[in-house]
């Protein structure tokens, strides 16, 4: 016990029973002004009409950012309204959509090109709209949708299914990180026949087919931030794009079973997909930028331990492609990807992760362009809530280990009340080369602010 | 997201008990401190429970004799779902999906807590955003924890099920009338051991003589301070178990308080073990399916 604690005999000596008859007078009634339901007890939650509104979130959005080095001006002047709506439609019918809507006035000060202006100053995108039926153990899903598999917060190992928007490279929110597609999605729920401590384990199989096969959305040229093509040395009219499109018969396919048994997740995939980054092919007079087939093998797990949950996962990536420098040759390799990470909670006073995450081309070649042999990056974030969870500050880092470059977030959360937030975001690059996966960013600082309503 | 994961245990472990032991503890008016505690501690407080919550918080000011809010409450709505498990039922899992504020609705939490001391909790939190489960920890058991249950005056310590072998009990006295019910007023001290990973040093607790309900707690921090005052109303007789409809958690340090109310409650209704798992974290059809027929036994 420690020493501030006073045992039994002691606390008598102290405080008598007037004093705790006094307490007890002492007490006020309780109310929290305006807040009805404490003397209602209405049954708002349980309306109809509640139930329909209750399944719908709007977001209206504004975020601000600004280049601090290159460019040096307003790269984002942006609002936005987002609707997400879920709802059972019968028993065994489900539906869910997810749009938003947005208009970037910064695309109005005439810098940009009238391309970039069609292309990205007002855009409507639809991110989730499909239907499910589920029924005793079974649940199929179709429609436009996200599928995210794996362990790994800071990279791509087996999370292969669904690919990325990176119009604005890391700094896309998470909500907005991923295109959806149109996929037929089983899922089949069932539970070890066996009993350990009273405890069955909970298993799952997946079946992801997906005809709409969709790639990384990269900045077009004249975005702020359209990519440098570097030692290619090509302007973007040169390249022609060569995307998968809709296609029953090359559809992607993708399986995962996964276990829940007390302190452990495993999980197990094997899929065939398609590259989500181009790799080039020189044709007469273009570059073609195509997404070749590759199949993938992997799997990951959780462990929970007092702290900390371990995680990892390991995916083996065969008959991917990279270009080579110089001759735009292709090469045909294996690749193996390993995250290795620990989630932390220290009491409630804040919260860390950290994940080491390599990708190993199993190739000889030095000449691999763009790309190294080995990538090798640690990943953090440390987190911690201040004044009842009203702000949150965060911090996020990613070091790439053999050329030493980095990436620094600090974030400002702030919850103004349950329907207004605030975020105050600035990043920052540490980069040397120019053809590093880095280096891409390396003059991109910028801060950002961003409010929103919800309601 | 940022409210760690803590299912609210709290109106199941401190605000319920049993009618079936009315007349048993009527006129116990023998009993020493520890077995009043013991059979506290042991009330049956129901199989299953299915409620609506409701979680308001704010810093507060004296407005007469009553407590008022000072600044607009942040208000937090859950639907919750809980079942016991176990050799004596003191195993329980629970399913809590958020429903207000806007930005946190249909975050989903999926928690295993066992009677075992030794066994730490199982938790999953599910988050649209990222659109997969996430398993999270709730920190180690050997030392305070801070931090509280979404920003509330609730900490994560008071939503906890104690273990009576942790503290030493002394009765204190027999009031005749508390909140119009006859009660005992028991002083619990942590264990040394306790002690060590307790944000408390004491508590005294009023217990309804006839059901076992503990209707007032006072909490001292770790520097013998009053810290909070954690008060039980508007008691209902639901399926043959008495239910705390309001519990109120007073910060008498920090001046701010904190409500949680059961808008809506079902007491022993038939709850499938496969809701009490991850597919009603992703599942949404199963996951209505079920709700609804658990939304029509409330009360």
């Amino acid at each position: 016990m420690s020493s501030t604690v006073l045992c039994a005999e002691e606390w008598i000596d102290i405080v008598d029973e007037d004093e705790v008859e006094f307490i007890d007078d002492a007490e006020p009634e309780f109310d929290v002004d305006g807040d009805p339901s404490l003397d209602s007890g209405s049954n708002e939650r349980w309306s109809k009409l509640d139930n329909l509104l209750s399944s719908t979130h709007f977001t209206l959005r504004h975020e601000l950012a600004y280049g601090i080095e290159q460019p040096k001006d307003t790269v984002v002047n942006r609002s936005s309204l987002r609707l997400q709506w879920e709802q059972a439609i019968s028993e065994h019918y489900f539906a869910r959509f997810d749009g938003k809507t947005s208009y970037d006035i910064a695309f109005n000060d005439g810098r940009f090109p009238d391309s970039a202006v069609d292309e990205y100053r007002q855009q409507d995108d639809i991110r989730e709209l499909f239907f499910q039926y589920s029924a005793g153990s079974v649940s199929v899903k179709l429609g436009k949708q996200i599928v995210i598999w794996g362990k790994a917060d800071g990279a791509v190992v087996s999370d292969i299914m669904s690919p990325r928007d990176l119009t604005e490279l890391v700094f896309t929110s998470i909500e907005d990180a991923r295109r959806g597609q149109i996929m037929l999605v089983f899922d089949y729920y069932y539970r070890g026949k066996q009993a350990f401590e009273g405890i069955t384990a909970q298993r799952q199989w997946t079946l992801v087919i997906n005809p709409d096969v969709k790639v990384n959305e990269f900045p077009s040229a004249g975005h702020p931030y359209a990519y440098d093509f570097g030692e290619l040395a090509i302007s973007e009219d040169l390249i022609q794009q060569k995307r998968p499109g809709f296609s029953w018969r090359d559809a992607e396919v993708g399986l995962r079973w996964s276990q829940t048994w007390k302190k452990f997740d495993i999980s197990f995939m094997v899929a065939e997909v398609n590259d989500d980054n181009p790799v080039f092919e020189l044709v007469p007079g273009r570059f073609l930028a195509t997404y070749p087939r590759y199949q993938m093998i992997g799997g990951g797990f959780n462990w929970s331990q007092g702290n900390f949950v371990w995680k990892g996962e390991l995916g083996v990536k065969t008959n991917r492609r990279f270009n080579l420098e110089g001759s735009i040759d292709r090469r045909s390799t294996e690749t193996i990807d390993l995250a290795f990470g620990l989630d932390y909670d220290a009491n409630g006073r804040y919260t860390m992760s950290l994940e080491l995450t390599n990708q190993h081309i199993n190739e000889n070649q030095e000449n691999l362009l763009n790309v190294r042999r080995d990538e090798t990056i640690l990943y953090g974030v440390w987190s911690k809530n201040w004044f009842n969870e009203t702000l949150t500050t965060t911090y996020t880092f990613m070091l790439q280990l053999q050329d030493f470059e980095s990436f620094h977030r600090w974030e400002f959360e702030f919850d103004l009340t349950d329907h207004w937030r605030a975020e105050l975001q600035l990043d920052y690059f540490s980069a040397k080369e120019d053809d590093t996966l880095l280096g891409q960013l390396a003059d991109k600082h910028r801060i950002a602010v961003e409010v929103n309503f919800d309601f | 997201m940022k409210g760690r994961l803590f299912i609210l245990t709290i109106m199941a472990a401190i605000t319920v008990a049993t009618a079936g032991t009315d007349k048993a503890m009527a006129n116990s008016t023998d009993l020493d401190a520890r077995t009043i505690m013991q059979r506290a501690f042991d009330r049956d407080d129901g199989r299953t429970q299915v409620s609506a919550q409701k979680l308001s918080t704010c810093r507060y000011a004296m407005k007469g004799k009553n407590l008022v809010c000072a600044e607009k409450p942040r208000v937090k709505k859950f639907e919750s779902i809980k079942k016991d498990y176990g050799p004596n039922e003191k195993d329980t899992r629970s399913v809590s999906i958020l429903v207000e504020p806007p930005a946190e609705r249909g975050i989903g939490f999926l928690q295993y807590d066992y009677e075992d001391e030794n066994k730490d909790a199982d938790q999953w939190m599910y988050l649209s955003a990222f659109g997969k489960v996430k398993r999270i920890v709730s920190g180690n058991e050997n030392e305070p924890k801070e931090g509280s249950f979404f920003g509330s005056e609730f900490g994560y310590e008071d939503m906890e099920r104690p273990h009576l072998d942790d503290y030493t009990y002394q009765l204190l006295k027999e009031e005749e009338v508390y909140q119009g019910r006859p009660c005992w007023v028991v002083e619990s001290l942590p264990t040394p051991k306790q002690a060590r990973k307790s944000n408390y040093s004491r508590s005294i607790s009023w217990i309804d003589k006839e059901r076992l309900l503990t209707l007032k707690s006072i909490v001292y921090n770790r520097q013998g301070k009053r810290a909070k005052r954690i008060t039980m109303r508007k008691v209902k007789q639901i399926d043959g178990v008495w239910v705390a409809m309001q519990v109120n958690v007073n910060n008498l340090i920090s001046k701010r308080m904190s409500t949680i109310k059961f808008s809506h409650i079902a007491i022993n209704v038939d709850v499938d073990d496969s809701f009490l798992t991850l597919r009603t974290l992703t599942d949404g059809a199963f996951r209505e399916r079920h709700m609804k027929t658990y939304r029509n036994t409330l009360q």
